[in-house]
C-alpha cells in the first residue's frame, strides 16, 4: 500500500472507527511515516473543528417566540376544520359501538344459518342462512341482509333531533320472526341501541347538506388516522335534494378492508342516515 | 410520559411537548439545511404539524429524533424539488473549482470563526449540506446517514468525502478574503 492508500484509510478511520486488520495497518504505518502522520493530524484536527464549529454556528439560535402557540393554534384549527360541515363526523364510540354490534350481527347470523342447516330448515330462516354463509366470502351488505340488520337502513331524517323519530324506525322495519326468536330479540336489542347510538350522534351534530357536497366513508378500523387520505378519493357519497345519497362504493373498500383482521366499515348514508351499514369481510 | 404518548391523548398539549423538547434542535438543523431562518421555521412547523397528524405511525421501538428528522429531510427534499435546485446546484458545485487546496486549510479551520463555517455550510449543494449536517450537527454514522437519507452508504462516503472537499475549498476562500 503506498501513502496515498493509507491517506484514504486515514479517511475512512475518522468517520467510521476501523477496525481489525485495517486499523493495525493505519496504525503500523503512521508509526513510520512522519508525513502520513502529519497527514492524520491534520485531517484530525480538521474534523474536530467541523463538528465543533457547526455546532457552534447554530448554537445561538432558538425558535422564535410564540412558535409553540402558532402551532398548537393550527392544530386546534385543523382539528376543527376536519370536524366541519363537510365531514361526517360521529363521536368515535358510535362508530365503534356500532361495528361491534354489527360483528355481533354477524355472528349471530352464521349461527342462525347453522341452526338452519343442522335444524333441517324447520323455519323460514333457512334463506336467510345462506345469505349469510356467502356472505363470509362477499360483501356484507349481503350479510348484513342476512342477519336482518336492515333495521338500520332505517328512515331517520337528516339532522333530526326528535327522540322519537329516531327509535321508532328501528321498530317500524323490524322483522317479526325475528323478534319471536329470543337470539333475535337479543339481536334486535343490540342493533336498536346502535341505531340509537348513531341517530343521537346525528342529532347532536346535524348535518347541513347541501347538493354537491361530498360526504365521506368512515372506515372505524382506521378512523381517524388515515380517514382524511382515505376519504379523499372515495366520492361516492353525495348530496342530492337535501339528503347524503351513496353513488357508489369505492373500488378498495372491500379490498382495504379485507387486509384488516376484524373489520367492520360503515357506510353512512344519510339520506335517511341510515347507513346502510356495510360490513365487509 | 413521552411526547408520542401524549400527543393522541391531546393533541395541543403534546405539541407544545414537542416544541419545547425537540424545536430548538431540529430548528437548528432546519438552518443549516436551508440556509434562512424563516424557510427553517416554516420547515419545523410543518414537520410538527405532520408529527401530530401522523403520530399513530410512529413505532416507538424506533428513535424518535430519527424519525422526526426524517420527515424534516422529506419536506426539505420536497422543497429543494419545488425549486428545482436539488440537482442544478449539485453539478454546479461540483464543477466549480477553487484554486485553494484543502488541505492546506484544514489546520486553519480551527481558527475559523462560527459564522463563516456556517457560511460555508450554506454554501454547500443541499446532498452535500444534508450529509455534513447529519455527520457534524447531529454526529450520526454512516450506517445511520444511510438509513436516514435512504442512500447507500458508499453514497454517503462520497457525499461526505465530496463536501469536506467543497467546505474546506470555500473556507479557504474565506479566509483568503478575510486576509486580504
Amino acid at each position: 500500500m503506498n501513502c496515498q492508500e493509507y491517506r484514504d484509510l486515514i479517511e475512512d478511520a475518522l468517520d467510521v472507527s476501523l477496525h481489525g486488520e485495517p486499523e493495525r495497518r493505519v496504525r503500523l504505518h503512521l508509526e513510520h511515516c512522519v508525513s502520513c502522520r502529519d497527514y492524520f493530524k491534520l485531517r484530525r484536527d480538521a474534523h474536530i473543528a467541523l463538528f465543533s464549529g457547526i455546532n457552534a454556528a447554530c448554537e445561538g439560535l432558538r425558535l422564535p417566540e410564540g412558535f409553540a402557540d402558532r402551532l398548537a393554534e393550527s392544530i386546534r384549527n385543523r382539528r376543527s376544520a376536519r370536524r366541519g360541515w363537510r365531514r361526517l363526523a360521529l363521536p368515535r364510540w358510535a362508530l365503534i359501538a356500532a361495528s361491534v354490534v354489527i360483528m355481533a350481527g354477524f355472528v349471530f347470523a352464521a349461527s342462525v344459518a347453522v341452526e338452519a342447516v343442522l335444524g333441517g330448515g324447520d323455519e323460514p330462516g333457512e334463506g336467510e342462512g345462506t345469505n349469510a354463509t356467502e356472505g363470509t366470502e362477499a360483501t356484507a351488505v349481503e350479510v348484513a341482509d342476512a342477519a336482518a340488520i336492515d333495521p338500520l337502513v332505517s328512515s331517520v331524517p337528516l339532522a333530526s333531533s326528535e327522540p322519537s323519530e329516531s327509535s321508532s324506525p328501528s321498530t317500524r322495519t323490524t322483522d317479526p320472526q325475528l323478534e319471536t326468536n329470543q337470539k333475535g330479540e337479543t339481536l334486535m336489542s343490540k342493533v336498536k341501541a346502535a341505531t340509537a347510538a348513531l341517530t343521537a350522534a346525528m342529532a347532536a351534530a346535524p348535518l347541513a347538506a347541501a347538493n354537491g357536497d361530498e360526504y365521506q366513508f368512515i372506515d372505524p378500523t382506521t378512523y381517524p388516522a388515515e380517514n382524511v387520505s382515505y376519504s379523499a378519493r372515495s366520492s361516492a357519497v353525495t348530496v342530492e335534494a337535501g339528503a347524503l345519497r351513496v353513488a357508489s362504493v369505492p373500488d378498495d373498500l372491500e379490498a382495504r378492508s379485507r387486509t384488516k383482521s376484524a373489520s367492520a366499515a360503515i357506510l353512512l348514508d344519510a339520506t335517511k342516515f341510515h347507513g346502510s351499514i356495510l360490513f365487509v369481510l | 410520559m413521552e411526547v408520542w404518548e401524549q400527543i393522541p391523548l391531546d393533541a395541543e398539549a403534546g405539541a407544545r411537548k414537542l416544541v419545547a423538547e425537540y424545536g430548538d434542535r431540529l430548528f437548528r438543523a432546519a438552518v443549516l439545511l436551508c440556509r434562512d431562518e424563516h424557510l427553517a421555521e416554516d420547515l419545523v412547523f410543518r414537520t410538527f404539524e405532520r408529527v401530530v397528524d401522523r403520530i399513530g405511525q410512529y413505532d416507538p421501538r424506533l428513535p424518535f429524533w430519527n424519525w422526526l428528522y426524517t420527515i424534516l429531510l422529506n419536506f426539505f427534499r420536497m422543497d429543494m424539488r419545488k425549486r428545482k435546485a436539488f440537482v442544478a446546484e449539485d453539478a454546479a458545485l461540483a464543477d466549480e473549482d477553487l484554486e485553494t487546496s484543502g488541505d492546506d486549510v484544514a489546520g486553519r479551520l480551527s481558527k475559523m470563526d462560527a459564522a463563516a463555517i456556517r457560511s460555508a455550510v450554506e454554501r454547500l449543494s443541499p446532498p452535500f449540506r444534508e450529509t455534513v449536517v447529519l455527520r457534524y450537527f447531529e454526529d450520526k454514522t454512516l450506517q445511520e446517514m444511510a438509513s436516514l437519507m435512504s442512500v447507500p452508504v458508499g453514497t454517503v462516503k462520497w457525499r461526505l468525502h465530496q463536501a469536506r472537499r467543497d467546505l474546506e475549498r470555500t473556507l479557504a476562500q474565506l479566509f483568503k478574503e478575510k486576509e486580504v
